[in-house]
């Protein structure tokens, strides 16, 4: 029985990870913003990301 | 086999010869010692009484050795200090003369050996001695001191003294058995091989169940102690026997049941298998003769352990061993092992590593022994591991003596015997215990190493086959310059599967940061995917040692991104002016999720391996080696 559990197991953490693979699924939080304006490419400046004023951005510094 | 006659010249009773060779006979009518001469009889002497024999062997009884048939046609029976043994004279249908000693039911078949060349005087032989012969080695297993007490049939020799002589017993690891001879002038040599009951295809036996015939001496007496009836198992072989009543050690050779040692001890143990009890084992029937309980003492607390012998008149002798529970069956070895490391030993391919080195000494004894046993006798023994298996050497009196003993559960032996209730339950683990949790380990090793050949071999072929660079460009920033130092990358495609896409940013920051604000904007869909990266770079000297932090490079996978027309919208803030450049990466491989899937498939393996290896610890903590640290437990 515990042959079989590991079988499942390692089977199902390759193909998990193939999956992953195939999909590019990662864990990188990322914001995703709709409807973002055609113009940004001629005034990149006028763009800002929705998270740049809310979440208070931490700016490092040495 | 051609049988020729001749009449007895005491008796005038017919004498058969069975083999053509024979020198010697002995009349069975009046006992007379008869030499063969080249027109007669002559006789020399006179047979004193043949000892009382439970063999099933006698005179007569035909057989085959390698392929070759044999008639056995004469006896000498040999006593010494600790009991007695048979040679049996083999006359072969080629004519051929050969022995087959039955030493306690072990046997082995020799030939004289005619030029044998120089050997080593019997005082430079010790059992345990090493002797290179026939292009292999052999060990000196014993060193005995005896003489004959009895003849019968045809010998291919003349009667002669009854003196003490010398016999010395080799054995190589094969099997391979000699005797060298020491009662002539120039010693005798025999070359041969230890044989097992079966191998000699006998018959013409005495009946398997006429074994009251068969022994004509004593087979009882009374307790020369208590006055306790002691009836004789193994009347032919038995040397002590230990009164079942009242524990006196008795001599059962004599006759006249002297008492060699009185029970003076308050502890008495009960065997948990009746003296008497028959079982079966490897398809055989066995008899419990006698029992002993051995001690050994170690950092001050005494060890103790009960030994079962077990016989069968033609298979020979073995032992039952209980120690807390845990027994072994243990049988003599035809060969000796040979050593294969410091504290390793071979026996038929198999290696047995050293656990125990230690004296122990009888501390209880009952029953009946074909050698002498006394309470108090001390051997030194060493045993060697390798579970299910133990080897066992014994060192004792010039004898050095091998055995190997398999474990076997109790329930085994309750239903080998018959024996009624439940045996008791084994406490600890015990040296040649099989490692119960190591069922199935070899399968998850080997699962697992598939598993993680598999993740490499995957893991190799994404990072040769992906990651393949999709645009790359170069931007400057000076703070406080035009779009708040934000920048839009050219429009690039993204091809294929949805798949991640990774950007990588390098700089030509020094001794300073940059955050840079990232958007994969879609230029088809008008949406975006956000992420920011910090870069930052310091370096510098400090008491002389050079110091340096963070990197001038960063990278951000951006996961699930499908395939279409894409721009990099690029918002930096720093504090110095600075140059960077932005590739962009399709398809990237996620080697940390390998290395994670990798962790992840050795977890179960870490756990299966983590019981077997707290057993082995607690195997060996009984050992003269115990274990402190890494596992070298392979032995499954």
């Amino acid at each position: 029985m515990r042959r079989i559990l590991y079988v499942l197991y390692a089977a199902g953490l390759l193909g998990a990870l193939g999956w992953t693979e195939y999909r590019g699924w990662g864990t990188e939080p990322t914001t995703e913003a709709k409807d973002v304006p055609r113009s940004v490419r001629n005034n990149p400046g006028a763009y800002r990301p929705h998270y740049f004023y809310g979440s208070g951005r931490y700016l490092h510094g040495k | 086999m051609t049988v020729t006659t001749s009449n007895c010249p005491n008796c005038g009773g017919e004498i058969r010869f069975l083999w053509p060779g024979a020198v010697q006979t002995t009349c069975p009518y009046c006992r007379s010692i008869l030499v063969r001469t080249d027109i007669d009889l002559r006789r020399v002497g006179e047979v004193s009484t043949v000892p009382p024999s439970t063999s099933r062997i006698r005179i007569g009884a035909r057989g085959s050795y390698r392929g070759r048939a044999f008639t056995v046609v004469g006896r000498i029976v040999y006593e010494y200090e600790r009991g007695r043994w048979s040679e049996w004279h083999l006359g072969f249908a080629d004519g051929a003369s050969g022995w087959l000693s039955d030493a306690q039911a072990e046997y082995a078949v020799s030939f004289l050996v005619p030029d044998h060349g120089p050997l080593p005087a019997s005082d430079q032989l010790r059992a345990g001695t090493e002797l290179e012969r026939n292009g292999g080695r052999y060990q000196v297993s014993t060193v005995t001191r005896a003489h004959y007490v009895a003849v019968e049939g045809e010998l291919p020799f003349e009667y002669w003294d009854g003196s003490d002589s010398v016999f010395v017993d080799l054995r190589a690891p094969d099997g391979r058995f000699s005797t060298i001879d020491f009662s002539d002038e120039q010693p005798l040599l025999y070359d041969g091989e230890v044989v097992g009951w079966d191998d000699l295809h006998l018959t013409g036996l005495a009946a398997e169940d006429d074994e009251v015939t068969r022994v004509q001496g004593t087979v009882g007496f009374n307790c020369p102690k208590c006055g306790s009836a002691i009836a004789l198992r193994d009347p032919d072989n038995t040397v002590n026997v230990a009164c079942e009543s009242c524990g006196t050690v008795v001599d059962a050779t004599s006759g006249a049941a002297r008492i060699l040692q009185e029970y003076l001890g308050k502890v008495r143990v009960k065997p948990l298998i009746p003296l008497g009890t028959f079982g079966t084992l490897h398809g055989h029937k066995w008899q419990v003769i006698g029992f002993q309980q051995r001690t050994m003492r170690a950092e001050g607390h005494d060890y103790s352990w009960r030994e079962y012998l077990l016989r069968n008149p033609e298979q020979g002798y073995r032992y039952l061993t209980e120690y807390d529970g845990h027994w072994s069956d243990v049988a003599p070895l035809r060969g000796v092992p040979e050593k294969s490391g410091v504290l390793e030993m071979t026996y038929a391919g198999e290696t047995f590593k050293h656990f125990q080195t230690a004296t122990s000494r009888t501390s209880f004894v009952l029953g009946e022994f074909p050698w002498q046993v006394r309470l108090g006798d001390e051997v030194e023994g060493m045993d060697y591991v390798s579970p299910p298996r133990m080897l066992s050497r014994e060192d004792a009196d010039g004898e050095q003596t091998w055995s190997v003993g398999e474990y076997v559960t109790g329930d085994a032996v309750w239903r080998a015997f018959g024996l009624p209730g439940e045996p008791p339950k084994p406490k600890g683990v015990f040296a040649n215990q099989p490692n119960p949790k190591k069922a199935g380990l070899r399968w998850i090793r080997t699962a697992f190493v598939l598993s993680a050949l598999l993740l490499v071999g995957g893991c190799l072929a994404r990072v040769s086959s992906a990651g393949r660079t999709v645009t790359e460009e170069r931007f400057g920033y000076i703070p406080g310059g035009p779009a708040g130092g934000a920048v839009a990358s050219s429009e690039f495609t993204l091809d294929g599967r949805t798949s991640n896409v990774e950007v990588e940013i390098r700089t030509n920051l020094d001794n300073g940061w940059g955050y840079f604000d990232l958007a994969l904007i879609d230029a088809e869909h008008g949406t975006a995917k956000e992420v920011g990266r910090e870069v930052s770079y310091y370096h510098g000297m400090d008491e002389g040692e050079s110091w340096s932090e963070g990197s001038e490079h960063e990278s951000v996978t951006i996961p699930e991104v499908p395939p279409g027309r894409y721009f990099l919208r690029i918002g930096v803030e720093a504090q110095q002016p600075m140059g960077y450049t932005v590739t962009v990466k399709r398809d990237v491989p996620d080697v940390i999720a390998f290395l994670v899937v990798f962790v992840l498939l050795a977890i179960p393996w870490i756990i299966a391996e983590v019981g077997p290896y707290s057993f082995e610890v607690a195997r060996w903590a009984e050992s003269d080696h115990p274990k402190t640290s890494s596992s070298d437990d392979d032995d499954d």
